[in-house]
């Protein structure tokens, strides 16, 4: 497969930034090696399609709009009620595997993995960091780890995903990921921040 | 304002885009009586008080709803997915068939 | 010691923590915890500044948010910050302030000549004298007026300072934090509700700072203070302003981060606005004392009565050696009786004939000389206060007596009563309701999810505002789906003494007969009078609503926080109604002024709104590309060699791409995604031509119209498969036209099995156009047969290059053999590389919009500039695309009369007569020779320079079209310059019209 080029090539830069000079409170790192596919059913067939593209993908797919599913670096969004986000390892071929599965009758395939950035925020300053451009409540008992938010983040439609107790991640448009890494960088500094080497 | 998205929960409006009144359905496509598509396309009630719209949640899940709220107060009554909500029209003379 | 007027260890700042200031360029020393008008004072300065109309000199008036008088310049250079209140300004050491509106110095304003002739700047002056008779009279004025008047003046240098936004969510806000605000918070919080507490000053504590150090309340403060630090469900926010109420729960608060520093510490914000969705809120914003007018009641050294008193007990300043507290109501008493404890002469001058006996005997042990059924009618003295002339007074009648006394002072208080804070509830729609015994309005019944609790609600002991905070919070918790507070109230501690005697309202004190008419404020900071307020009474003003604009009441920067109500008394007064039947304007955010700053938060820059970068992008910076933004994008303009200029460049790639080939960044056009078992049938109904037999492997040009029958949007669609299409539309519509699909699937057409995905994102696009594009394609994409047969014009084929899937598009929009490559993003900048290196063995050049745009007008093809909205199928000349075999959207709507009107302006191509000339985007276009008036025929709507034809060229909208016009001269007029180019009206498709080019 040849080497995809990340939307922030051309600005991504690693290290220890901003206020402080300690252990930083908050961490950014883009996560790569992702591929992102858009399973849509009809709303007749949702729900079959549902479980069966269990299989394929490898975890049952979330019933609720609000609370991703994921197993090891499988995670899947239900986006609206007739469609799935499916952000998985790229070599898992996970397009293909859906293209074999359903019928357009059942339901149709986006391939979506260039067309979005995966910026993960992590530390006990991420909240605050978002809180700065999301309006969003992001308190832990009622944003809890695995919830989802679609939304704005400093003027962008994207997604927000709570991956761990301190962990987000945010699913955003390429051709916007440098504005929202810029704005990361810049809400940051105030807390101290790392930006760590992009990986999988 | 607040509106409450069936799939997202409750959300500034700010992410939303109001699209029109959703008190009027659209004539079939087939449908091709002038007066119905005039009547569809520029006449609107715009009513002091409760009121049906199309919102779009634009900066949220994208879906579609029809919200039911008080252009005076604002106060919002109802919130549901369009698809839930909207019937179909007949399609243009359905009518005079049956009729026959 | 930190100035002259200080008391020794007095007050509530910290001694021995000095901060030196300067003012009006002379240095002077103040301490931690003052504020710059505390510390002015405790210098023994009054005078402050001029007034905004007279330039009367003016004093500190008030000691927090409500000043109307004390407005100076703070900071210099890129920091300057206008009409910052000194009473609400945290002294730091290094602050530099200076005074506002004088000319040339504080002391001696030439200005000031503007108060002996102020019969003429009465309400409505401008209006009058400079509007009206003279047409353009007020544009010759008005620049000069405009530096006599005024406030501050702004800086022009870019502000070097950070600021954000922060959006917060909590069950209970609660709003001030007095003791009710406090206990509001407590009650809340002990309930276990998510809490956030608003104070606008530094401390917390509100009206119990401005009590004695050392009194039985400080026990209480520090004690609450304490639990609710503890509380890891309550967050205190000080130094944060709640400025704005508005629908289902949404408050707007700004914080002054670190306007109390000569400058924000690295990476420390400036400002913050905080964004609050709440469930429940709790105003505890209490009450503002208010002023009594009488004559020059605006001297220096005249301040509200609890002003006085917080600068003595909070800033242990001095105001004055010699004081006359002037009051209608019981608060002013323990005023005059803290200042007599601070050392200070005072006497009392009571309006109310009754006066409250207890009070009155405290008074008197304490050696305060009080008056009753007195008055001051006028104040002597003009750079400060000298002395109060003193009447008998009736405040039944508002009669008053000649002088019969004049009592000398150098700091005069003033309590009129007192006007709870009701902005946040008014600003939510609820009209205020009058109170008669306090002479007040009230907020009146709670509106939405608000409740009201202390002095905002006329109640006025210490213990009284903290029983209806507890209550309320109490209330807001249980409302907010918390529980019960865990503890009840404890008000030891908190005074629990009601007022003795009831207020006795008081709105002007009209000068006897032989007493010196002198004027009486009711606006300081606009400098309006009880006369203005009487002659707008006189020229038939009713309203409130037109009084404020008329006179400019309560227009100011304040709001009119001091001013509003005693206007609208005076109102009530001439026109012989109630105050309920006057009613009060509506108060709108924001209720202190907010920064631009916090309004932009981190949208600044290139951050004022989101910019979008194609996947090209950081290659077309590093190859030189000068950046133009297209609507929220940058795309690449032009790619200059040599220091060529924009024309130049342009000219250059266009001649290139006709003569060997080009390539350019697409990437922008929106692309859509639509799958599903009906998609042809959809396609079918957004656009105007038939899809259902195209084959897949094949492009289409479609047109779609909007529901009124007139053009929406064009582009090219493919069919990948049955049920897959692959849909372009032009860069400003994308969003557009994908949020119309989704309306028509989703609101409208339910029935339809159809998805559609926005893929712009996904893929890159790359357009290769020009006589040598097929061969340099063929040499990179070898498994695809680029033949003309094996191809043809809107062919699409699939291919891979080194692993990285390719899609070939056999479309033009420059009229030339042109080819469009979409990628998945990712890969995007490879391939464009892979053709870059290819392409030099074919001439290729890059180029950027504007030669895009020069070439598809050379070719004819309009665009945004002529889908504007305006334009039908027939005006751009696509009459005979619409198909006639099926509906479509807009195919009934188009068929108006007015829209198939052959007089409409249609689509035309245009040559200057003189081919060196130029033509302008937007000229009218008026008969040859005349007459140039009106609207004209139509307009210039796309012009270029034609490398291909050797001359400018253009595209425009005539009436009737080139039925009526070809061949014909008209006159292309840009009245705003005068230039008139005439041109001759020719087919708009200049080059290439029968397609060989393309086709072949």
């Amino acid at each position: 497969m040849a080497e995809i080029r990340s939307a922030l090539a051309g600005i991504y830069a690693p290290g220890r930034k901003g206020a402080g000079t300690g252990d930083a409170e908050v961490s950014i790192r883009e996560v790569t090696g992702r591929d992102i596919v858009q399973l849509a059913a009809w709303p007749d067939t949702v729900d079959g399609v549902a479980s069966k593209a269990s299989k394929p993908v490898g975890t049952a797919l979330p019933s609720d709009m609000q609370m991703a599913s994921s197993k090891g670096k499988t995670t899947v969004f239900r986006t609206t009620r007739e469609k799935f986000l499916i952000v998985c390892l790229l070599k898992a071929n996970i397009g293909e595997a859906l293209r074999e599965t359903f019928t357009p009758e059942e339901a149709v395939i986006t391939e979506l993995g260039h067309g979005r950035t995966i910026l993960r925020v992590a530390g006990p300053k991420a909240r605050d960091v978002l809180a700065r451009g999301l309006a969003v409540d992001l308190h832990p008992d009622v944003f809890t780890p695995g919830a989802i938010a679609q939304s704005n983040i400093h003027g962008v439609a994207a997604l927000c995903h709570r991956s761990g107790p301190d962990q987000f991640d945010l699913v955003v448009p390429r051709n916007f990921a440098v504005v929202i890494y810029e704005w990361l960088e810049e809400t940051a500094a105030q807390f101290g921040y790392v930006v760590e080497e992009a990986g999988s | 304002m607040r509106i409450t998205c069936p799939c997202c929960g409750e959300r500034d409006y700010g992410e939303f885009t109001i699209y029109g009144d959703a008190s009027r359905r659209r004539p079939h496509i087939e449908d091709t009586d002038f007066e119905t598509w005039y009547n569809y396309v520029y006449i609107r009630p715009n009513p002091k008080g409760r009121h049906k719209e199309f919102w779009h949640h634009t900066r949220g899940c994208g879906q579609w709803l029809v919200v039911e709220r008080d252009t005076v107060t604002h106060e919002i009554y109802d919130v549901s997915l369009a698809r839930d909500v909207v019937t179909l029209p007949e399609a243009p003379g359905a009518e005079a068939a049956e009729a026959k | 010691m930190a100035g002259s007027h200080r008391i020794p260890n007095g007050g509530r700042v910290t001694h021995g923590a000095s901060a030196s200031f300067t003012f009006d360029g002379k240095t002077y020393q103040g301490l931690q915890g003052d504020t710059l008008a505390s510390a002015l004072l405790a210098n023994g300065i009054h005078l402050v500044g001029r007034s905004f109309k007279y330039h009367r000199p003016r004093g500190i008036y008030a000691a927090g948010a409500e000043e109307p008088n004390a407005l100076v310049g703070l900071r210099e250079g890129a920091r300057a910050e206008p009409n910052a209140l000194a009473t609400t300004v945290e002294l730091y050491d290094g602050l530099t302030a200076k005074s506002q509106n004088n000319w040339p110095s504080l002391q001696f304003d030439v200005a000031e000549v503007n108060n002996l002739f102020q019969r003429f700047f009465s309400a409505g002056f401008y209006y009058k004298t400079f509007i009206g008779p003279f047409e353009k009279s007020w544009m010759w004025y008005e620049h000069i007026i405009r530096k006599a008047a005024g406030m501050g003046e702004a800086t022009t240098e870019p502000d070097p300072d950070h600021y954000e936004k922060v959006y917060k969510f909590c069950d209970v806000l609660v709003v001030g934090s007095g003791p009710a605000g406090l206990s509001a918070a407590l009650a809340a919080g002990r309930a276990g509700a998510r809490v956030l507490l608003a104070e606008q000053e530094p401390d917390l504590g509100g009206a119990l700072l401005s009590a004695p150090k050392g009194s039985s309340s400080d026990q209480w403060l520090s004690a609450t203070l304490e639990e609710l630090e503890k509380l890891q469900n309550v967050e205190l926010l000080p130094r944060t302003v709640a400025w704005g109420a508005y629908d289902h729960g949404t408050y707007t608060l700004m914080e002054k981060v670190a306007d109390h520093k000569l400058q924000p510490d690295e990476h420390e914000v400036r400002q913050r606005s905080i964004v609050v969705q709440t469930g429940r809120v709790v105003l505890a914003t209490g009450a503002l004392e208010r002023p009594i007018p009488f004559g020059n009641n605006d001297r220096p050294g005249i301040m509200l009565a609890g002003a006085a008193r917080t600068y003595v007990n909070r800033y242990g300043v001095l105001p004055g050696k010699q004081a006359v507290v002037f009051t209608n109501n019981d608060s002013a008493y323990q005023s005059a009786l803290d200042l007599k404890e601070a050392g200070i002469d005072v006497t009392l001058v009571d309006a109310r004939k009754d006066a409250p006996a207890q009070l009155v005997a405290v008074c008197k042990s304490a050696s305060i000389e009080v008056m009753s059924g007195r008055a001051v009618v006028g104040a002597n003295g003009r750079m400060r206060v000298r002395s109060a002339d003193v009447a008998e007074f009736d405040a039944k009648t508002g009669a008053s007596s000649d002088v019969v006394r004049q009592l000398a002072c150098d700091l005069l208080c003033v309590s009129g009563g007192w006007n709870p804070v009701v902005h946040l509830s008014s600003q939510r729609g609820r009209k205020p309701e009058f109170d008669a015994k306090l002479a007040a309005f009230l907020p009146g019944t709670p509106p939405d999810n608000q409740h009201h609790a202390g002095a905002m609600l006329g109640a006025f002991s210490d213990a009284g505002a903290a029983q209806s905070g507890f209550a309320a919070g109490a209330e807001a918790a249980q409302l907010a789906g918390a529980g019960e507070p865990s503890r009840a109230l404890a008000t030891e501690g908190l005074t629990s003494a009601d007022w003795e005697k009831p207020l006795v309202p008081i709105w002007d004190i009209k000068p006897g007969e032989q007493v010196k008419k002198r004027k009486r404020f009711v606006d300081f900071q606009h400098d309006v009078g009880v006369s203005d307020v009487e002659l707008a009474h006189i020229e038939g003003y009713v309203s409130v609503e037109h009084l404020k604009r008329y006179t400019t009441l309560g227009m100011a920067a304040d709001q009119g926080k001091t001013s509003n109500i005693t206007g609208l008394a005076l109102m009530a007064e001439l026109t012989g109604r109630s105050i309920p039947e006057t009613g009060t304007t509506t108060f709108r955010p924001p209720y202190n002024p907010v920064s631009f700053g916090v309004i932009t938060g981190q949208e600044t820059g290139l951050h004022f709104r989101p910019l979008r970068r194609t996947p090209l992008h950081d290659w077309n910076l590093k190859n030189g590309a000068e950046m133009i933004n297209v609507g929220a994008w940058q795309r690449a303009w032009y790619y200059p060699q040599g220091g060529e200029d924009v024309d130049a460049a342009y000219i250059r790639e266009t001649t290139q791409v006709r003569k060997t080939c080009g390539m350019v960044d697409v990437t922008t056009l929106g692309k859509i995604e639509v799958q599903g078992p009906d998609a042809a049938e959809f396609l079918n109904r957004v656009y105007v031509n038939g899809w259902k037999l195209l084959k897949p492997g094949r492009a289409r040009y479609g047109v779609m119209l909007r529901d009124d029958g007139l053009v929406f949007d064009d582009g090219t669609t493919s069919r990948l498969s049955d049920t897959h299409y692959f849909m372009t539309t032009t860069t400003a519509e994308a969003a557009a036209v994908m949020t119309h699909l989704g309306w028509l699937l989703e609101c409208c057409w339910t029935d339809l099995k159809v998805h559609v995905t926005s893929v712009t994102d996904q893929y890159a696009g790359i357009a290769v156009a020009g006589p040598n594009s097929r061969a340099l394609l063929q040499e990179v994409f070898a498994d695809i047969d680029f033949a003309n047969e094996a191809f043809p014009f809107m062919g699409v084929r699939e291919t891979e290059y080194k692993g990285m899937p390719v899609r070939v598009f056999r479309i033009s929009f420059s009229g030339e053999l042109a080819y469009e490559v979409a990628t998945p993003s990712g890969f995007g900048e490879a391939i464009w590389e892979a053709l870059y290196e290819a392409g030099k063995g074919h001439g290729l050049c890059l180029y950027g919009t504007e030669a895009l745009g020069a070439l598809r007008i050379e070719k004819g093809h309009f665009a945004g500039n002529e889908i504007d909205g305006r334009t039908s199928l027939e005006d751009l000349g696509l009459g005979k695309m619409a198909s006639t075999k099926k509906q479509f959207v807009g195919s009934v709507m188009r068929q108006r009369e007015g829209i198939q009107d052959e007089n409409r302006q249609r689509f035309v191509g245009l040559e200057p007569v003189n081919p060196e000339e130029r033509l302008r985007g937007g000229a009218l276009l008026h008969p040859h020779n005349g007459p140039h008036a009106g609207h004209g025929l139509g307009h210039v709507s796309s012009t270029t320079y034609s490398p291909a034809l050797g001359r400018f060229i253009g595209l425009g909208l005539i009436e009737g079209g080139l039925e009526r016009y070809e061949g014909q001269l008209v006159d292309a007029c840009y009245p705003l310059k005068g230039w008139v180019v005439p041109c001759k009206v020719v087919s708009p498709h200049f080059y290439d019209p029968a397609g060989e080019k393309q086709n072949g």
